[in-house]
């Protein structure tokens, strides 16, 4: 087993070599900012950088399982989730710390709820999970719009807003929640048997089946998850912003795919990781502040984006020629 | 003629061929022989033009064949069955027939009835009794092979290749293979064969090559050549092929009940009775397609059934796969790319699966010496690998067969089930597996085997149940013979059928 | 000893068709729209149905190329927007003659197709992100050709539109022309390659199928119709708006997945789709009419359907055996 062969081993796992590449690249993009303007490379504004990633990284966490999951999985509700649990939460909770508990409880639940529903249409009625999950998109929406009548009331409890923006010795408490979701996520997928079979499930669901997974129960509960995660990202964007209005979680739906796979995650599931996903998430906020930092119009920011992602994609997510 | 220089094959690091020659002659039959992943596909896909050699040529009528491009193979009147068939499932099977070379009407709409006609043809060429607009993925396995070769026939080729063609074929269906290749043959076409059945290689090959890790070992007479030397051409080695059955003998016999199943029924099943003791290896055979994969099925919960069943702790139908394992029963699937191996994952996980699929998800799945029984495993198996974090499709064939048997190993079942278990495997491993089966049941497993191979099925089993259409018909037990079983398939298809329905079998 | 196989009717296959599927759907829906909307079969009222569903016609039956093919085109709704904005702006502010910049209008969007085509098949990349950061580019671009809505086309276009000839709405004949344009593709080699190459890429190669160049035309065609789509909306707007397009990549999707094609590829077909379009237009209309108060109508819409997608669904699963056994 010579060193040679165990290197172009590695270098074959093309997961952990784009995941170096897109380290490579977040670290570009920052530090071209910073040689446009100082500021942008200032402690405190990679410190609010972070702080913005950790709500996309979030919100890619259960888009990360999905995909992983196989099957051409894909969560698009998660943008609806989000934004039904913002209304949610700030309703119930009104801007009071006594009430925020109860909001939250019924917040996640309703949440996993709704993933509950996607998987069940996606397993059982075999709908295609893009389909599915913009179905379900819609009718989240609708219900957004008759909870609130079209005019989201309440706001965020002091605590949550406190949460959302508030720091302890200098690092955003939002970073410190995004840190510990992420040893969690690692930890269930590296060392628990569920993170295992997802692996294996996502790289081929027949022989999983044949081999004695509970495949049901691993593919709804992934969707579940998807929810649980949407609905945590719903409440801390509540803290963030503060208030909320209708179809915030929409920015979230394709940058988290866009995420998932700049951070290695292979569409077709059963390959990849939540670490690639937080550097996704970071890459493309700090892509994202860059533009603005530029001061780029909507349209040249669209464009740019895209041309970018576009390079991106192409540098790891090639397929390999067929012969 | 068709001659190959130096074809050349690496995938990255592995050699998968390492300039391999040989030519074929017009009106005659040459056989390419090796042991699992020694390089006949890679070869035969070069043929076809599916895979791009790394070097070498291929030279057809001294003209220079251009690599890598399946449409100019074509053109030049190769035609390949492949192994993994290239069939496309959604498709009709007169429209998968007639796929890459559809007649085109005036203004260029495809000729939608000749396609229909000419697929018509070569289905009663074939005998097959197909609906040509049936979905290529409807037919059983055996069938979409068979349709695999019409699809090469139906090309007229000069040159005809055929990888394992036969590997999912049943005796009557490899025998009237036959009789079209050899007129094909003396029509002046040359053909390229490959096979693990020397049976098949003695009765109609000419000449033979022997691949042993990707490079030609050589090129034999074949009437001038017994086994016993292609297989130490092919290995290395010589190797006994005594059958392993007397080894263990009937002594554990009938010593507890392992599985038990009562009147199965459904569409495709008859209501079949069943009982597998611990120690004991039964085998299902019977002409192909007569409810042995629905059985298979059945039993683990697979397919919807009605019915009764009895295992160690549980009675009662399972619901799905993961409740049989629960209770022990394991399947090991005849569909090793699509219901077996995870083939982007690791050896490893490959293998621990068999563990952890029924754990609680939310326990850890890794725990100290796992490691050192999954390591043990892959010893004991002989799998050749160079990492247990190496992807299994790196594997070959025959390998990636004992990374199953290793992961039901691991899982301690009560029951195995195994649909074909040495579809495509060469003759060594082959035995290794038998081998492995019979000790299976020495330590007091249960083994249900359907197999395709009725050689198979003699050399292993202590029971042979034979089933038509979709029930069981005889039972044979004692000293089994091929042929005795071979003859119940046939004889219970015809007792069945009554007295005044037709009996086929002289073509046989 | 023949091979046997229990042969299934034809009546029963062309029944369990998944495009029946979409139609029965359609059908269904035309009946509660008719309860809900009696006026809904006056020729004034199909008219302007048809004329809304037009544009979501064309994008679907492009829609199902790229999918059929096995690959998904996100980017067709920027494609309707960019049709748009170009033929206002270049009418309105350019003063170009319409069909003129008709013209260039839909060249402009087959362009895209092109260049998403050459991405994805060439230099291989999947399809969902190549067409997915289209989207976002096409969408900047149209931004920078008409930053707010507005221009407008000649009067008698408009007019033509919704209008009648020979008795026949407009709209539906161009729906007709959409249909037969599909046909003279679908029915050559190239209609059967992209089901080929859908289905398994692999064996279509193998059998000598120039994949790259089914996947490459695969998003020239979806292309096309989508910019006939921009074209035809312009005609029934009159006029440009750089978000016109927008929920066009979605709902093209739902169209082609309630017409029984498999996003997976290589399964389906077109008249399903259109189908399924036209469920979606009648789901409009019937929460409409049915006076759903206003903030409910989303929801039940969007319940309506999802429940269209899971009997799709279910339907879609006992439409083959092979799909139960080839086990989700
Ligand atoms: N796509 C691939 N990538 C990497 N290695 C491959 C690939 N295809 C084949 N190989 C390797 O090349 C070698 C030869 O494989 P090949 O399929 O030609 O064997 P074979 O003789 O046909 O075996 P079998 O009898 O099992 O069909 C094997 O070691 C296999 O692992
Ligand atoms: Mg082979």
């Amino acid at each position: 087993m010579a060193f040679t062969e165990r290197v172009k081993q590695r270098l074959g796992q093309s997961s952990r070599n784009s995941l170096g590449i897109a380290v490579g690249v977040a670290v570009l993009l920052t530090a071209v900012g910073g040689a446009f303007n100082r500021g942008f490379v200032s402690p405190s504004n990679l410190l609010n950088l972070l702080a913005i990633s950790s709500l996309l990284g979030l919100a890619a966490a259960g888009q990360t399982l999905v995909v992983l999951s196989g099957g051409e999985g894909i969560d698009l509700s998660i943008g609806a989730v989000i934004s039904l649990s913002a209304v949610l939460t700030s309703q119930i909770s009104n801007g009071q710390n006594g009430l925020l508990l109860p909001a939250v409880v019924v917040t996640l639940v309703v949440g996993v709820l709704l993933g509950l529903v996607n998987g069940l249409g996606i397993y059982l009625a075999q709908v295609p999970p893009l389909i599915m999950t913009l179905g379900m998109s819609s009718v989240i929406e609708g219900i957004v719009l008759v909870y609130t009548q079209g005019q989201p009331k309440g706001q965020a409890p002091p605590f949550l807003a406190a949460l959302g923006t508030g720091q302890v010795l200098g690092i955003p408490w939002l970073i410190i929640v995004w840190a510990m979701f992420t040893l969690i996520i690692w930890y269930v997928l590296k060392y628990l048997v569920y993170g295992r079979l997802l692996f294996l499930v996502g790289d081929n669901r027949s022989a999983g089946r044949m081999s004695g997974v509970p495949v049901a129960k691993l593919v709804v509960g992934t969707y579940a998850l998807s929810g649980f995660f949407s609905a945590c990202t719903g409440i801390l964007f509540l803290g963030y912003t503060n208030t909320t209005y209708l179809n915030i979680g929409d920015v979230y739906i394709l940058p988290s795919v866009a995420a998932v796979v700049v951070g290695g995650t292979a569409l077709s599931g059963g390959r990849g990781g939540y670490i690639g996903t937080v550097v996704g998430a970071i890459l493309l906020t700090v892509l994202d502040s860059l533009l603005t930092t530029l001061h780029m119009g909507e349209a040249t920011r669209g464009i740019i984006n895209g041309v970018v992602l576009l390079v991106l994609l192409s540098i790891y997510t090639r397929q390999p020629k067929d012969a | 003629m068709l001659t190959i220089e130096g074809l050349r094959k690496e995938y990255g690091a592995v050699v998968a061929l390492q300039g391999a020659s040989l030519s074929l002659v017009p009106g005659t039959i040459h056989a390419l022989l090796g042991a699992n992943g020694s390089g006949k596909s890679t070869l035969v896909k070069m043929l076809g033009g599916v895979v791009r050699p790394t070097e070498g040529m291929i030279w057809v009528d001294e003209q220079r064949l251009e690599t890598g491009s399946p449409a100019h193979a074509i053109h030049q009147g190769i035609a390949v069955s492949y192994q993994e068939t290239s069939l496309v499932p959604s498709m009709s099977v007169a429209d998968n027939l007639l796929l890459g070379i559809e007649p085109t009407g005036k203004a260029g709409y495809v000729a939608r009835r000749a396609i229909r006609e000419r697929a018509a043809e070569i289905l009663d060429q074939l005998e097959l009794n197909i609906p040509p607009d049936v979905p290529v993925a409807e037919l059983p396995t055996n069938a979409q092979h068979l349709l695999e070769i019409g699809k090469a026939l139906v090309k007229r080729p000069k040159y005809l290749v055929l990888d394992e063609a036969t590997a999912a074929l049943r005796r009557e269906e490899v025998k009237r293979l036959f009789s079209i290749v050899c007129g094909l043959r003396d029509e002046g076409a040359a053909i390229l064969f490959v096979s693990h059945r020397f049976d098949e290689v003695y009765a109609i090959c000419d000449r033979a090559t022997v691949l042993r890790n990707g490079a030609v070992v050589g090129t034999r007479s074949l009437s001038k050549t017994s086994r016993e030397e292609l297989i130490q051409d092919m290995i290395g080695q010589r190797i006994s092929l005594e059958p392993v059955r007397q080894e263990t003998g009937n002594s554990i016999k009938k010593q507890s009940l392992r599985l038990k199943a009562r009147s199965l029924t459904n569409s495709e099943l008859g209501g079949v009775d069943l009982e597998v003791s611990a120690g004991e290896i039964v085998g299902i055979g019977g002409l192909q397609g007569q409810g042995q994969t629905a059985l298979l099925r059945a039993l683990i919960g697979a397919i919807l059934v009605r019915g009764d069943l009895e295992t160690e702790g549980h009675r009662g139908l399972f619901r799905n796969p993961s409740h049989a394992a629960e209770s022990g029963v394991r399947f090991i699937s005849g569909d090793r790319g699509r219901e077996g191996v995870f083939g982007q994952r690791s050896i490893y996980e490959n293998i621990m699966i068999g563990r952890i699929a029924t754990s609680p998800l939310w326990q850890r799945a890794w725990q100290r010496g796992k490691n050192r029984a999954v390591r043990d495993l892959v010893e004991q198996l002989k799998i050749v690998h160079h990492s247990l974090t190496q992807e299994v499709r790196g594997l070959s064939g025959g390998n990636q067969q004992k990374v199953l048997f290793a992961r039901t190993l691991a899982s301690r079942p009560n029951v195995v089930i195994l649909d074909d278990p040495t579809k495509g495997v060469d003759v060594s491993t082959r035995m290794e597996i038998h081998r492995l089966l019979r000790s299976m049941a020495g330590a007091g497993v249960g083994l249900l085997i359907a197999s395709s191979d009725d050689e198979e099925l003699a050399g292993v089993c202590d029971r042979v149940l034979i089933m038509y259409e979709g029930r069981i018909v005889r039972e044979l037990t004692g000293d089994l013979q091929p042929s005795h079983i071979t003859k119940a398939s046939i004889e219970g298809a015809q007792s069945e059928k009554g007295k005044g329905a037709e009996t086929r079998a002289d073509s046989l | 000893m023949r091979t046997r196989f229990s042969s299934n009717q034809t009546a029963t296959r062309i029944f369990r068709s998944p495009a029946m599927i979409g139609w029965v759907l359609f059908l269904l829906g035309l009946v509660a729209n008719a309860i809900v909307q009696p006026t809904l079969f006056k020729l004034s009222v199909i008219n302007s149905n048809l004329g809304l569903a037009a544009p979501l016609v064309m994008v679907a039956i492009g829609q199902t190329a790229a999918v059929l093919a096995g690959g998904i085109d996100l980017s067709v709704g920027a494609i309707v927007t960019l049709t748009n904005v170009l033929v206002v702006s270049l009418c309105s502010f350019h003063h170009t003659g319409f069909w003129l910049a008709a013209i260039l209008g839909v060249a402009a969007g087959i362009a895209v197709g092109v260049v998403n085509g050459f991405i994805i098949s060439i230099v291989r990349i999947p399809a969902l992100l190549v067409t997915f950061a289209m989207m976002s580019i096409i969408n900047g671009v149209a931004l920078a050709i008409l930053p707010q809505p507005g221009g407008q086309i000649p009067a008698d276009i408009y007019q033509i539109y919704g209008n009648t000839v020979a008795g026949l709405p407009f709209p539906l004949l161009l729906i007709i022309v959409g249909v037969l344009l599909w046909v003279v593709f679908r029915y050559r080699k190239i209609g059967r390659y992209l089901i080929a190459v859908g289905g398994a890429a692999g064996s279509s190669r193998a059998n000598g199928i120039p994949v790259t160049k089914v996947r490459f035309q695969s998003y020239v065609l979806s292309a096309m119709f989508a910019s006939l789509a921009g074209l035809f909306l312009t005609a029934e707007v009159s006029s440009g708006d750089p978000l016109i397009g927008a929920s066009y990549a979605l709902n093209s999707l739902a169209a082609v997945v309630l017409g029984g094609t498999a996003l997976a590829g290589g399964r389906g077909s077109v008249s399903g789709s259109v189908g399924g379009a036209l469920f979606l237009i009648l789901v409009q209309n019937i929460v409409y009419f049915a006076n759903v108060p206003s903030y409910y109508q989303t929801l039940v819409s969007g319940l309506i359907v999802v429940m269209g997608l899971a009997t799709t669904g279910v339907l879609y699963a006992r439409s083959g055996k092979w799909r139960l056994t080839n086990g989700r």
